[in-house]
């Protein structure tokens, strides 16, 4: 990320905890029927989501919202815009984003949400959050605008939901190996999907791992990404056109872009979860020990399903057939190196840098905004596992050399 | 049918049928309508447990007639009461009021581990489908070709605050009304300043007449406000909000009527929800068992250290231990022999009936309530006393209700018969041993007699006078003392 970038994230920041302010103290006033205040910790009902606005971590999806305004309207983050752009929606968007971490904590046992207390505290809490979101936004925004913000978020929330069964019922080791799969998606459901995305992320993956030609699982597993991580990007792009009272149709590239950039994400994030626990650094929502979390929840995501393309048998099938519990530090580090023999970490990552070039052939080079969003697609080169990864291969070439 | 009117028993089976039909719309609406029905490959309706409510063969949602009857009464009271849809008050609002319930039951199924909820698939499937019930729910009251516009707006409005109640009423259970809140009497939810003069009101009835049955607990008035607090969210407020939501729609704007109507149902929610927490303290023959509820489900309150009114009392009493030490164990299941004693012990200490007894003068209160806004030369005065005076006979007669009655009365008697004992004991005791070997031999009864006479014979020997009466110690199992006696386990008088 350039220091442009970064700055001008760092004002996104700051707008974002203003609002996030805003809707504390609305949620303080004697307006509202349930203030509750936690002795010593008064905003602890959104504690997660304070920690998003106001933690070290960059808001990425904040500023990716305030960055598709200022590509639409052609202007630079510094111009003056309407509050609903530049802190309303991107403050929005972060919520939905906590919402979906407490569900994903639960679901996932993340961020030590293991406990019965732990699990009903996040049960509580999301459900709250989702309430007093919506009815903060009824005050804030006027009633057309309400209107079409609230319907996108229930849909967003819905369609990830749906992403999240989805995961459960086909995406396991269980549907890999027996190519069986517990849901299927009528007509209806499959209007939210976009199958230009998901071709061309096809395409590409194909390219590099063509074991993977004629995999149902690859179709499900794409599906599924595309609901739990992606479908929020082009939503987002639709709902800022149509507030600004364009159609979405215009800006046909744009949605593409952004559809496919969610899948990129989601990619990167799936093979960030191969850092071994005592090399990955703890975030607002995950701790160490979420490392591997999808190799313990037998979730199969891209890295895995190229790896055991590759490899019939091996210590990494094994675990997904017969092991009941966490994996173990030196595991974790035994899946990584197997992942690594097979050529499923570089195959994974030539996919993830050719999804990047693929990106940044969809944006208008004309565009003043270009850059920001060409670096946002960098984030290929410079990702958590990239980082990680280059750290290893160098200590892996001193003991060689040694 | 002992406290039920048989003119509310039929009223309710009118509205239940009635809320089935409306089910019935709602299923074939999700099925062409909503996203999530989309994805299964059986094609089936995935919210069996809302079908099961509504549905089951012997159900008679409570809720739903609840707001049912408001409606009536509000018909009565105003003849001039103009209404565009009957069926919006007769069928729609008792159908969702149900579904409400149904969400509710699927969170609180997580919540408190209850209904077999206890793996994390099941855990799972539960929060995914309360997730996509509340969502379907939003949508369906959106649909303008069910709901006009302005009425769906109303729904949506009171249907949204009345989940959020509840989640925060069980946001206070996690947070204030737990053992640890109890013992430091420190709590991790300040007070939520509703400066709501009908719900401070509300509550402050039935703390008064909590205290005048059971006035140890002014000692703890910080907690029981707390649990009050608790109650009144989580399950109470629903009634007087659907009495708003009702209010509202029929555009009845008189704060007499709202008031009145506010103390009412506050109180009546606050009546059945005690109700619901005593009966959860009966042994799992005597569980009721609902759709939501097994009979493993007994005893919850105790297991998720929940202090609710009964062990609140009992807390206070000081009267035993072991459901102390069973709060404390965090056990996940107790044994038939682990819910028998804490039973005996919440018997012995008085706290269940005390606890059972607020409920009864709740229920007289509601009913006072409700005589006070029907005015004597109301020609359905009658009817109205039948089925909405009625609603909450269950707080006189339950089969739980029933059981702690007839197990407290065979507690008397043993207690009665042990003493009679005792004093014969001392008198006769050349015969003893001339008899024993007799009636060892006819009666399980009178076994377990002459292991009590045995067990006083050798307190008396420890020359250990006991300064109470020794409720616990006469019908400890012999077999503790002398193991050759008994064999089986021991039944007590009240299983």
């Amino acid at each position: 990320m350039d220091s442009h970038n970064y700055n001008e994230m760092l004002g996104m920041k700051k707008e974002i905890q203003d609002e996030y302010q805003a809707f504390e103290d609305f949620f303080s006033s004697s307006l509202n029927r349930f203030t509750i205040q936690q002795e010593g910790e008064p905003s602890f009902l959104f504690s997660l989501l304070k920690r998003r606005v106001f933690h070290g971590n960059p808001v990425l999806k904040a500023y990716f919202t305030r960055k598709i305004y200022d590509y639409i309207k052609l202007k630079s983050i510094e111009e003056e815009a309407d509050a609903l752009f530049s802190r309303v929606l991107p403050f929005g968007i972060e919520a939905l984003m906590a919402i979906q971490y407490y569900d994903n904590q639960i679901l996932d046992r993340k961020g030590r949400v293991t406990t019965p207390a732990l699990i009903n505290n996040n049960l509580i809490l999301s459900h709250l959050l989702q309430q007093n979101l919506l009815e903060y936004l009824e005050t804030r925004l006027p009633g057309s605008a309400f209107n079409l913000v609230a319907r996108d978020f229930r849909l967003i929330l819905k369609i990830v939901d749906i992403g999240q069964l989805t995961e459960k019922q086909n995406n396991l080791f269980s549907n890999y190996r027996g190519n069986t799969y517990g849901l299927q998606w009528n007509e209806k459901v499959c209007e939210y999907i976009d199958d230009m995305v998901l071709q061309e992320v096809k395409d590409i993956i194909l390219n590099i791992a063509p074991e993977l030609n004629g995999s149902t699982f690859l179709d499900w597993y794409l599906r599924r990404i595309y609901f739990t991580g992606a479908f929020i990007y082009p939503q987002f792009v639709k709902l800022i056109a149509k507030l600004l009272g364009e159609e979405a149709t215009n800006h046909r590239s744009l949605v593409h872009f952004s559809g496919l950039y969610g899948m990129f994400l989601q990619i990167v994030n799936d093979l960030t979860d191969f850092i071994p626990s005592d090399e990955s650094a703890q975030s607002v929502v995950k701790n160490q020990t979420d490392a591997f979390s999808d190799m313990n929840t037998k979730n199969i995501t891209l890295p895995l399903l190229i790896h055991l393309e590759q490899q019939k048998d091996g210590s990494v099938r094994n675990y997904l057939e017969n092991k009941e519990t966490r994996l173990t530090r030196e595991e974790e580090w035994t899946v990584l190196k197997s992942l690594i023999s097979s050529g499923s970490v570089d195959k994974t990552r030539k996919i993830i840098v050719n999804l990047c070039t693929a990106l940044k052939k969809l944006l208008d080079k004309e565009n003043k905004n270009y850059p920001l969003f060409a670096n946002m697609c960098d984030f290929a080169y410079s990702n958590k596992f990239e980082n990680f990864y280059g750290r290893y291969l160098r200590r892996n070439s001193r003991k060689s050399f040694e | 049918m002992s406290a039920i009117s048989i003119e509310r028993y039929k009223e309710m089976a009118t509205v239940q049928k009635a809320i089935r039909t409306e089910y019935k719309l709602f299923k074939s609406w999700y099925c062409k309508h909503d996203l999530s029905f989309c994805i299964s490959m059986k094609e089936e309706f995935p919210f069996q447990l809302l079908k099961k409510r509504i549905c089951g063969r012997k159900q008679r949602s409570l809720k739903a007639y609840f707001s049912f009857s408001i409606f009536k009464f509000l018909l009565i009271k105003d003849k001039g009461l103009k209404v565009n849809d009957k069926s919006l008050f007769s069928r729609k609002i008792p159908f969702i009021a149900e579904l409400l319930m149904t969400i509710q039951y699927y969170d609180n199924q997580i919540l408190d581990r209850k209904g077999g909820v206890v793996s994390d698939q099941a855990i799972i499937n539960n929060f995914k489908l309360s997730k996509l019930l509340r969502a379907a729910l939003h949508d369906y009251l959106d649909d303008e070709n069910i709901f006009e516009l302005k009425t769906g707006k109303i729904l949506k409005k009171w249907v949204f605050t009345i989940l959020k109640q509840v989640d925060y009423g069980q946001l206070l259970e996690k947070n204030n009304n737990l053992f640890i809140n109890y013992k430091t009497d420190l709590y991790g939810i300040g007070s939520n300043n509703t400066n709501d003069y009908n719900i401070e009101k509300c509550l402050e009835k039935c703390k008064k007449q909590i205290l005048e049955i059971a006035p140890e607990l002014k000692e703890k008035d910080q907690f029981l406000t707390k649990y009050l607090d608790r109650v009144f969210w989580a399950g109470a407020s629903m009634y007087p909000a659907l009495v708003e939501l009702i209010l509202e729609l029929l555009n009845i704007k008189g704060r007499d009527v709202f008031d009145n109507l506010y103390h009412f149902s506050g109180v009546l929610g606050i009546t059945l929800q005690l109700v619901n927490d005593n009966t959860d303290n009966v042994t799992r023959k005597a569980f009721p068992r609902t759709v939501a509820k097994k009979s493993e489900d007994a005893f919850s309150d105790i297991r998720n250290q929940n202090i609710t009114l009964p062990l609140l009392i009992h807390l206070q009493k000081n009267s035993g231990k072991y459901i102390e030490e069973s709060i404390q164990s965090g056990v996940p299941l107790f044994s038939l022999r682990q819910e028998k004693l804490i039973f005996k012990e919440l018997l012995d200490s008085g706290a269940l009936l005390a606890s059972k007894e607020i409920t009864k003068q709740l229920a007289h209160l509601t009913e006072s309530i409700l005589s006070e806004m029907v005015s004597e030369n109301w020609e359905k005065k009658p009817y109205i006393n039948l089925t909405l005076g009625n609603i909450c006979g269950i707080a006189y007669y339950n089969n739980a209700y029933g059981f702690i009655e007839k197990s407290a009365k065979a507690r008397v008697r043993r207690l009665d018969e042990m003493d009679k004992l005792k004093t014969n004991f001392v008198k006769k005791q050349p015969m003893l041993g001339k008899a024993r070997k007799l009636i060892f031999e006819r009666s399980r009864r009178a076994r377990r007699l002459l292991a009590a006479i045995q067990n006083i014979a050798i307190s008396q020997k420890q020359s250990t006078t006991p300064k109470q009466r020794p409720t616990y110690l006469l019908i400890e199992p012999l077999n503790k003392i002398e193991k050759k006696v008994l064999t089986e386990e021991p039944e007590y008088g009240f299983a």
